[in-house]
């Protein structure tokens, strides 16, 4: 009775040892999608940072596979052999796109799967989907040890400019100092009136030469027109006419100036002579004294009683004429 | 080379090789008819189920202490969802296996040891080869396999246990759903952590009988052999189940298991 009782209990322990033992390797292997229809998809990845045979295959964040291989392809190549259960590839599109990312900050590596084009048709079993390069740890480390070094740096002078700031005495002397605050507030009013006018002309300025490109006014005209760029062609033709005539015409001078200067005529002797040019002077000079003697003489006339009516009957005459 | 050192090297290889012609034997009788079934059995009741309650006292207590030390470190990087995977790997992979084959050294060698020493001592061995009886095949063997099979079983049950007393630990600060635990385990588990470490267990289940036997069947010197039968019987099983597990974790390297 004692040896059938001890069997039992034998049995009963061998049977729990085997029916866990059983259990714990079928939901590993349940895990390992062993026990389920699966199909293959592949990916290539140029960096797997890591990602190993057995890490989680994941889409919107529900864990829908496996990775089951990882082999090189060539030497900028590596592909990725993925295990998506039945119930996952349904979601699955040619277009889909695989990322590597990793559970949580220290976590297994994963593939995580998206699909940007809902239109794209299903994938299918050993088919290729796209990848995105994966964000590495240790670049994102090289650039925040980059950022850290900049704001080490900006700090640094950021305490040296905040030192000499506290060290200046100017500084905390116009700090207090009021009428000093109030010009600079003035000053900035100022500023801020003067960019207000700037921005106006700016305003203006920008009307104004949106016209010009408009071809409105003088300017526009100039600019834009035709017929003024035909006109100014023609002046300028013409303007080129001109100075060859006036070029002509120097020439014609300049012949004349050698012929009075070798011809001995009156005009020449006139314009050598320095004696004659005196008399001719003092002949100029008495002309106009004699000119001047003579109107005085003409209007003490008109004052004389025997002219008077004579001027009298012109005045009229002249006033009608201009009526 | 000093003659005491020279000494003690021919001696200890003499040991081994006293241990290797021993194993040999047992793999010339064990495979002979005929088979002591009813001793194996009595043999695997008294060496598994009897030293159930121990290695499932040891590997409850095992996996407490493993998750509620484990906590604090996690806890420094914000990991404690990760203590379920942790605790699991760690007892799955080496603690389960190693810590129920140095208890099971403890218990079973010990008691082998001193059992067919007292036996040897006695010269009960010798009565039963005057009777007739193959005693390596009843005494040896029997116990042997017993061994080799229990202590897979055991370290079943007892990683089983431990993972319970880790969802309690978990528990003591944290409320988390057995379902969620158990979904935890398994997540980071894979069949390269549990098939080497049931594998090695055999291994350390066939020494630690092996050696027990070997001490018992070969002591000396009255009942002060019996002791030092028993004795070294739990010292060198020990050794040899940490000499195993290092050889184990070695080929699960190799052949990428790890």
């Amino acid at each position: 009775m004692e040896k059938t009782s001890s069997k039992i209990k034998l049995g009963a322990f061998v049977m729990t040892g085997t029916i866990l033992l059983i259990v714990a390797l079928y939901l590993i292997g349940t895990k390992q999608n062993l026990f389920n229809k699966t199909f293959s998809v592949y990916v290539r990845f140029n960096n797997v940072n890591g990602l190993i045979a057995g890490n989680n295959v994941r889409f919107a964040g529900i864990t829908i596979g496996t990775i089951k291989k990882v082999s090189i392809e060539n030497d900028s190549t590596v592909l990725v052999q993925m295990v998506i259960r039945e119930d996952g590839i349904r979601y699955i599109r040619k277009k889909s796109v695989a990322e590597i990312g990793s559970d949580g900050l220290m976590g297994n590596k994963l593939v995580n799967l998206s699909t940007p084009d809902s239109d794209s048709p299903f994938v299918q079993a050993n088919d290729t989907i796209l990848s995105l390069s994966a964000v590495a740890t240790d670049e994102m480390m090289r650039t925040l040890n980059t950022t850290n070094d900049n704001v080490l740096e900006i700090t640094s002078d950021l305490k040296k400019i905040t030192k000499r700031i506290y060290n200046s005495s100017p500084m905390w002397d116009l700090m207090s100092d009021s009428i000093a605050a109030e010009n600079i507030r003035r000053t900035l009013r100022n500023i801020e009136s003067a960019t207000t006018i700037a921005g106006r002309m700016t305003t203006d300025a920008e009307l104004l030469l949106s016209e010009i490109h408009d071809g409105k006014g003088m300017a526009g005209k100039i600019l834009s027109d035709d017929s003024t760029a035909r006109n100014f062609e023609e002046t300028m033709v013409n303007l080129k006419a001109a100075t060859d005539t006036a070029k002509l015409a120097l020439h014609h001078m300049h012949e004349f100036m050698e012929d009075l200067n070798i011809t001995p005529g009156p005009l020449g002797v006139l314009a050598r002579d320095t004696v004659m040019a005196s008399d001719m002077k003092s002949i100029f000079h008495n002309l106009d004294t004699s000119v001047r003697l003579l109107n005085e003489n003409l209007e003490a006339m008109r004052g004389n009683f025997l002219f008077k009516k004579y001027f009298r009957k012109k005045a009229k005459e002249d006033k009608k004429a201009a009526q | 080379m000093p003659r005491q050192e020279a000494k003690a090297f021919r001696d200890f290889l003499l040991e081994v090789g006293s241990i290797s012609d021993f194993t040999a034997r047992f793999f010339r009788e064990g495979f002979k008819p005929r088979y002591e079934w009813s001793e194996l059995i009595r043999q695997c009741y008294v060496i598994g189920y009897k030293t159930l309650p121990l290695v499932g006292v040891t590997a409850f207590i095992m996996g407490l202490v493993l998750t509620v030390q484990s906590r604090p470190t996690l806890e420094e990087f914000g990991a404690e969802s990760y203590l379920p995977s942790m605790v699991a790997l760690s007892m799955i992979r080496e603690i389960g296996p190693v810590i129920t084959a140095l208890i099971c050294a403890g218990k079973i060698g010990s008691s082998i040891g001193a059992e067919l020493g007292s036996m040897k001592v006695t010269e009960q061995i010798d009565a039963m080869e005057v009777s007739g009886t193959n005693p390596f095949k009843y005494l040896v063997v029997t116990r042997v396999t017993a061994c080799t099979l229990m202590l897979p079983v055991l370290v079943v049950i007892a990683d089983c246990i431990s993972l319970y007393a880790a969802y309690i630990g978990v528990n003591f600060k944290d409320v988390v759903s057995l379902d969620l635990f158990f979904s935890k385990v398994f997540d980071s588990l894979v069949f390269g952590d549990v098939l080497p470490a049931m594998i090695k267990t055999y291994f350390f289940g066939f020494a630690i009988g092996i050696i027990g036997c070997y001490k018992g069947y070969n002591s000396t010197k009255g009942t002060e052999g019996v002791g030092i039968a028993a004795n070294s019987a739990v010292v060198v099983s020990s050794l040899v189940v940490f000499i195993l597990d290092l050889i184990a974790v070695q080929i699960a390297d190799i052949l990428g298991l790890t």
